[in-house]
């Protein structure tokens, strides 16, 4: 080893980075307005890895991030926990700077956003009394997402989040009426909200941004293929939908009935409908639509038919040859007449019942035992009839989610003349008992509005008395019951009750038993007893006068007992 | 304000302090007198050692009368020209480049501060005082702590020890030297923030003419206009114009604006009542519960933070506060009204919405504390955790219906006055703490007021000097520095030091919340009883000893602090403004008597 190897060394070292050098620029060369960059820019383009593709880039949030020299975690771990004692401390001011400072350090930490957007909107908020100042705290948490929104573009989970805030908070807090106006009038907040394109005032409407904002996150899950995560395909998609609904269900709230409401429920309908048509993953990975339960269960019956013909006999068979199997005692108990059984008896025979069962595979492979020929038909039709089952199961059960039935009967039901102009009714109705005290107009106006109630039950009859219109009309029903109250009428009286036609819908959504005295003797005149399952069963009669004569007649009784013995 | 210890009259927080603890200056002899039998002691083990019981005995009496005699002979003609010394030293150190990042943080603080806050003033003035405090302390930290230990590095210290210079005089020269240093950067700093204050806070609005609606009387007479501004700064304002086309944009993110005409326009003016320095003085609460009982609390809500507790709402259950010298001096007469200005901050807590929209009402009772003799009740609707600026009324009724005069009956004759608030509404409740209710002096300067924070900020500045000399008289320069941080981060965190050495956190004492750290058990599970938890927990109460004895000495930076006062607009009082310089002197005094020790020591200082 001497000193000219170990300078030669050095020289080939050197000669060998400058080499590097080359294909060091080429893959590494950054992508510009005029050229697309090395293969490491034009892949990070490609997979939307760049730090552009999450969002904004803000040169404070960079500036403030590298001063941390790398203790960045420490940092944020000690302004958590100084936001942390600020919020205990009710210092709001001081807080918000500190969310302000942590938003800069962590803006692609999605977690933070959503956690502390939800501190203000929803727990800052309710700690001020004056109402203005909630809603300020209201509108500083949604501010405070928005701006996640701007470093996390194209996330859906920020922006459902942000979709719920303005939609539940506003729309749906104890204080929705007054938050609804304040939402609608703050120019400011729209104008900066919508980026100085506000929208003309009638669509201001809370639930109709809201409307907005989730048609943005599905937008961004269908264009751009972002991931939902663990949140449910069946209610994520269904937000705009609801938005539009309760959209509807506001201003009805709000006294706009006519044109403008049919409007709302018909567009929520079209919603709805495109909502039931949309696919969507289920949970065991399948693709289904909502809107397909008809067509699959028609699929699936002529099928079964199919099925049935080709496998004439076997399940006769099958079930057959399971009976004879089972155990004497199951047998013996499944001779007993049902309403005879014992608990024991009861117990055997579902067992048997759950033993019995024949799957379709088993008829298949029966069927391919017997008719070998058929075999190929059977598997085929029972594997068919076994997939399009299971998808059935999965449209019910994300159905039953989402509450779809009803949803696609009341956006229906709502535009039709009748349903709007008994909500009007009813609405009018209010404001005779509240703000004019017209008592007798007011109860006129209801009456007129529950007879409409009782043509639109008719005319959809698969609308469920218990359902959330049942809710609903059951608070026009109390409002009615406080207007006999102050007539000295009551619902159980004999001409309310026979001009009153929803009886159906207050026993279905009487759980508190408010109205159980005049549901009692509206059965009663029915000749129905007290719960309407069966009919009146009058108390006897003689009961009363029976029961002194047994008292009167025993010394009678007793007095020819007594003397019987005497006259032997 | 939020102020969680009360502030003591400066002669009680001097001789007798407050509940529960002692005055000062018994405190500071205390102190005194333990770390001097410990130096004695220490002194005695060394010399005994070294020479032997008799001569180390011998060394150390000595010791002790030379430098007392020494201490007594300090020149303050040398003290200054080492003062100047250590002046022209810390500007060849370019302490100036501080001054350059001070102002490189104001350029760029707005890119972090932001206007849209509820109160942007307090934030700014929270910011700039608390950049100021880190950057002092931290100029201060590194001219005190390196400055000695360079000397004797670069034998420089030669050239001041064989002068005839005392060691006392070469430690309080440097203290001096770099006190001055820093108070004329903090001066610059201190002109150069209220400014940037002023500045970025200062704006203006237009009037929005098209937001302005005609406001006629009950008699359909026009008496003027009502609109708002325009938006700037992130918010906007109400306005209230008379015929003449002025007025005043109401109160909103702590401020107002008047409105004058020039011309044909309606201008609005600057903002005023950003920087404000409210003088408050305050009284004693104590509470009555809802069976109107006296007692010292009111009832906890369920909030984490006990600063507050709570009246009932419709019940007996009352905050009561107790104001002592009473005058008509205090009164406020503007023509209109005549009383006594007080200030409420009402903490609003309800268990049910009640009337959405509507404010809770509660009442205003002034009370004679002797006589007994009570006003009629005062309706009010509380601002929730806002200031509610009132007056109550110099002539009242009683509630025998009589009209009576504030000062002349209510007051009694040693000059208390008693003033009772309720909630008058069942299931709400009010919150109070002592601070929560003052009376209302004229505002002082803000300017003056920015001077006292400053004081507060040179305070710790002097302090964390002192503690940087004394400990460079011993130590090398890292050394020196790593242990002069310690005290300013244990001094910024002394109340949870001395929680931990006093059992009251939760996770036990160092070596079991480090056992807990990597057993991964959180603070509130019990350690398994056994040998190993009794082992940590012996060393522990050794450890915590040991912290316990050494808050005594740890300066309490926080408590030092008065940024929260200039913050939200209120006065510094003058007792604190003198406790913190007491504290100040006290720990000069005693940091430079260990230091003459300590430098004495070093055989350069013989």
């Amino acid at each position: 080893m001497n000193e000219n190897s170990s300078f030669h060394r050095k020289i080939i070292y050197v000669v060998l980075l400058a080499i590097l050098l080359f294909p060091i620029s080429q893959l590494g060369s950054p992508s510009t307005l005029e050229d697309k960059g090395g293969k490491l820019a034009q892949l990070r383009k490609e997979y939307e890895l760049g730090q552009s593709d999450l969002g904004e880039i803000d040169p404070a949030s960079e500036t403030i991030r590298m001063a941390t020299l790398g203790l960045r975690g420490i940092a944020v771990s000690m302004l958590w926990s100084k936001a942390n004692e600020f919020k205990k401390k009710e210092d709001w001011t001081n807080f918000r700077a500190t969310l302000e400072q942590l938003a800069k350090l962590q803006p692609y930490f999605i977690s933070f956003w959503k956690y502390q957007a939800w501190n203000l909107t929803y727990n800052v908020s309710v700690e001020l009394d004056d109402i203005r100042d909630r809603f300020a705290y209201v509108l500083r948490g949604i501010n405070f997402l928005k701006e996640g929104t701007k470093y996390n573009r194209d996330n859906p989970h920020l922006l459902a989040e942000l979709g719920w805030f303005i939609g539940n908070k506003i729309g749906r807090a104890d204080e929705h009426v007054e938050y609804r106006r304040l939402f609608k009038a703050d120019d400011d907040f729209q104008n900066s909200f919508h980026d100085g394109n506000p929208p003309p005032l009638e669509q201001r409407d809370n639930w109709l941004v809201s409307r907005g904002i989730y048609e943005q996150s599905i937008s961004v899950v269908d264009d751009k293929k972002k991931s939902i995560g663990q949140k449910n395909p069946t209610t994520f998609f269904a937000a705009p939908a609801m938005s539009q609904i309760n959209y509807a269900e506001a201003i009805e709230e709000d006294g706009v009935f006519q044109e403008r409401a049919r409007a709302a429920w018909r567009s929520a309908a079209n919603l709805w409908r495109d909502y039931g048509n949309r696919e969507m993953r289920s949970s065991r990975g399948s693709m289904i639509r909502l809107g397909d339960l008809t067509r699959w269960e028609l699929e699936v019956r002529k099928l079964q038919s199919e099925f049935d013909a080709l496998s004439m006999g076997v399940r006769a068979e099958l079930v057959a040859e399971k009976r004879a199997k089972l155990p004497a005692a199951t047998l013996a108990a499944m001779g007993v007449p049902e309403n005879l059984r014992s608990e024991q008896q009861r117990n055997l025979v579902n067992e048997a019942a759950t033993q019995m069962q024949i799957s379709i595979e088993e008829i298949a492979d029966r069927v391919a035992v017997n008719n070998p020929e058929k075999a190929g038909e059977a598997s085929r039709l029972a594997n068919r009839i076994a997939d399009i089952n299971d998808r059935i199961f999965l449209i019910n059960n994300n159905r039953q989610v989402s509450n779809y039935e009803y949803w696609k009967t009341r956006t229906e039901f709502e535009q039709t003349a009748d349903a709007l102009r008994a909500r009007e009714l009813a609405y009018l109705g209010n404001q005779a008992f509240k703000e004019d005290a017209d008592l007798l107009q007011a109860r006129k106006l209801f009456e007129e509005s529950f007879d409409l109630w009782a043509k639109v039950f008719e005319a959809f009859p698969t609308l469920d008395l218990d359902s959330t219109t049942g809710s609903d009309l059951m608070e026009y029903v109390e409002d009615y019951t406080k207007i006999l109250q102050q007539l000295d009428l009551s619902l159980g009286d004999e001409e309310v009750d026979q001009r009153f036609p929803l009886w159906d819908v207050v026993i279905a959504n009487d759980n508190e038993r408010k109205y159980f005295d005049a549901i009692t003797e509206h059965n009663r005149r029915l000749g129905l007893n007290a719960e309407g399952t069966g009919p009146l069963v009058e108390a006897p009669a003689e009961e009363s006068t029976t029961q002194e004569a047994p008292a009167k007649q025993s010394p009678k009784n007793e007095q020819p007992a007594a003397e019987a013995p005497a006259q032997e | 304000m939020i102020l969680e210890e009360q502030i003591l009259p400066y002669m009680q927080w001097l001789w007798s302090g407050g509940p529960g603890s002692i005055g000062a200056l018994p405190r500071f002899l205390l102190i005194a007198l333990g770390l001097g039998f410990l130096g004695l002691l220490l002194g005695f083990i060394v010399s005994a050692a070294r020479h032997g019981i008799l001569r180390g005995g011998d060394i150390v009496y000595r010791t002790i009368t030379n430098g007392v005699r020494e201490l007594w002979e300090t020149s303050p003609r040398r003290v200054w020209a080492l003062a100047q010394l250590a002046m022209k030293e810390a500007w060849r150190r370019r302490v100036v480049v501080a001054l350059m990042v001070f102002f490189i943080i104001l350029v760029f603080a707005s890119w972090f501060l932001r206007t849209d806050h509820q109160d942007p003033a307090k934030l700014y003035i929270s910011f700039v005082l608390t950049a100021t405090t880190y950057l002092v302390l931290g100029i201060a930290l590194l001219l005190s702590a390196f400055s000695l230990p360079a000397d004797f590095k670069n034998k420089t210290i030669y050239t001041i020890v064989t002068k005839p210079v005392r060691a006392g005089e070469i430690v309080m020269g440097r203290t001096l030297g770099f006190t001055l240093v820093g108070t004329i950067l903090l001066a610059i700093m201190g002109v150069s923030s209220y400014v940037f204050v002023n500045r970025s806070l200062d704006h203006t609005h237009e009037v929005d003419i098209n937001s302005l609606k005609k406001v006629q009387d009950a008699a359909g007479e026009y008496i003027g206009q009502d609109g708002r501004t325009s938006l700037d700064a992130n918010h906007r304002h109400e306005v209230e114009l008379n015929t003449d086309g002025e007025g005043k944009a109401e109160s909103n993110y702590g401020h107002y604006h008047q409105i004058v005409k020039r011309g044909d326009r309606s201008v609005v003016l600057g903002a005023e009542g950003i920087m404000r320095a409210r003088v408050p003085r305050w009284g004693k609460l104590t509470f009555l519960d809802r069976q109107g009982v006296p007692k010292q609390r009111g009832i906890s809500v369920g909030s984490e933070w006990t600063y507050r507790s709570f009246v009932d709402g419709n019940t007996q259950a009352t905050a009561i506060w107790t104001f002592d010298d009473i005058s008509p001096a205090l009164n406020y007469d503007d023509g209109e009204v005549s009383g006594l200005p007080i200030g409420l901050i009402v903490r609003v807590f309800r268990t049910h919405k009640g009337v959405i929209g509507r404010g809770i009402t509660g009442s205003i009772q002034v009370r004679n504390p002797e006589t007994g003799l009570a006003s009629e009740v005062i309706p009010f609707t509380a601002l929730d955790a806002k200031i509610d600026e009132r007056i109550i009324p110099q002539k009242l009724r009683g509630t025998d219906d009589k009209e009576y005069d504030l000062y002349k009956d209510f007051v009694s004759p040693n000059g208390q006055l008693e003033i009772r608030v309720q909630c008058l509404e069942g299931g709400q409740y009010f919150g109070f703490a002592q601070p929560d209710m003052y009376l209302r002096l004229p505002d002082a300067s803000p300017v003056v007021n920015w001077l006292k924070v400053y004081a507060s900020i040179w305070v710790q500045m002097v302090i964390v000097i002192a503690i940087g000399v004394t400990a460079s008289t011993l130590l090398s320069g890292p050394v020196a520095m790593l242990f002069t941080v310690s005290f300013i981060v244990l001094g910024f965190f002394r109340p949870f030091f001395v929680g931990v050495a006093a059992g009251t956190e939760y996770g036990g004492g160092p070596v079991e919340s480090f056992y807990r750290l990597i057993t991964q058990k959180n603070i509130i599970t019990k350690l398994d009883e056994g040998f190993t938890t009794s082992l940590i927990q012996g060393v522990d109460l050794v450890f915590r000893s040991l912290m316990l004895t050494m808050a005594q000495v740890l300066p309490d930076f926080a408590a030092l602090s008065t940024v929260a006062f200039a913050a939200l607009g209120f006065d510094v009082p003058a007792d604190k403004v003198y406790q913190d310089l007491t504290m100040c002197l006290a720990y000069v005094i005693g940091l430079s008597v260990v230091g003459y020790f300590l430098l004495r020591t070093r055989e350069v200082a013989r």
